[in-house]
């Protein structure tokens, strides 16, 4: 019980915010648990982030964020310290929403929704006149591969080859793929600046 | 300049996706706070029952030996008996015989089949 009331109480843990990762990882496997915790605190929502945009459901990229970082805490003695762990729990993560995409693919007899919620499509965008919720819907409307690419830059940055191995797919697709998906956004936005209702996003 | 740039600034500063309540909590629980997994009882049921009732009965027999002369004169003879027959040739003899005729079924083969050969893979 007193462990369950620590989950409900702030989050106290005694170590220096600039402690690395893979330092955090070291004490974790010394049984420091708290250090998991700082893990978790610096990558659940980065994580929850990656799994909704690709998964579209907010319940189900809640299982996939929580899967991953069980199976990180489980897996960790296999981490390799001169890897980055937020590759690595991206890596673990995004393969948890691919296991779920095909589970739905698997069980489900009609074409799958390629978008979490309709009321986010364009009509929606040009209602909304909001720059960041024109951008997150028009994320929504790109092809799924791209979706994905352009959400791991969004947290990873410009570290392509990190993208590359969460995808466990070649540099140069990441590349291919970042700037198409970027292509695609850019004329996106720009159509609705000029028009206020236009068309899903196409793939040329 | 790069045609991407303005793109590139929108989605820095886009805010990621808040997590539906009880994520962080969730991910711990399963964690950092899961309990362990009982081990599995050194003794089954039965076996600390067959030990207890061992255990008692030899309690038992030794606060009656240390207390009873006659129940203690008696195991003697009995005891005393056995280590007799033991000690008579034609006992051994028997024994003897009945320790080879063991050994010999478990270590020649009557002729009976062996265990399945696997097939090997051509």
């Amino acid at each position: 019980m007193a462990a369950l009331a620590e989950i409900h109480a702030p989050m106290s843990v005694p170590l220096e915010p600039q402690v690395l990762d893979a330092e955090l990882v070291s004490q974790t496997l010394a049984g420091r648990a708290e250090a998991f915790g700082t893990l978790v605190e610096r990558y659940d929502r980065a994580v929850y982030h990656l799994c909704f945009r690709t998964l579209h459901d907010v319940e189900e990229a809640k299982d996939a964020a929580q899967e991953a970082f069980f199976k990180a805490y489980r897996g960790l003695g296999t981490f390799r310290p001169s890897a980055k762990f937020s590759t690595w729990i991206f890596s673990i993560a995004y393969h948890a929403c691919c296991d779920r995409i095909a589970r739905r693919k698997r069980y489900s007899d009609g074409p799958l929704p390629d978008r979490a919620d309709p009321t986010l499509g364009p009509e929606a965008i040009a209602e909304h006149n909001d720059e960041a919720r024109a951008l997150r819907a028009a994320i929504d409307g790109l092809p799924e591969k791209y979706r994905t690419v352009i959400t791991l830059y969004h947290l990873q940055g410009h570290q392509y080859e990190e993208i590359a191995r969460v995808l466990d797919v070649p540099l140069g697709t990441v590349k291919t793929h970042l700037f198409r998906a970027k292509e695609l956004l850019r004329r996106e936005l720009a159509g609705l600046r000029e028009q206020p209702v236009s068309g899903e996003v196409t793939e040329e | 300049m790069n045609p991407h740039d303005e793109l590139d600034r929108a989605l820095f500063a886009l805010p990621l996706e808040t997590p539906p309540p009880g994520l962080r909590e969730g991910i711990l629980r399963a964690t950092i706070y899961a309990q362990p997994a009982a081990q599995p009882a050194l003794l089954s049921l039965w076996e600390t029952v067959g030990l207890g009732v061992v255990l008692a009965v030899a309690s038992w027999l030794a606060l009656a030996l240390s207390t009873n002369k006659v129940l203690a004169w008696q195991i003697g003879h009995v005891f005393g008996a056995f280590g007799q027959a033991l000690a008579d040739p034609g006992t051994l003899a028997w024994l003897a015989a009945g320790a080879f005729i063991a050994l010999s079924l478990s270590v020649f083969n009557l002729g009976l089949p062996g265990p399945a050969v696997r097939a090997e893979r051509s």
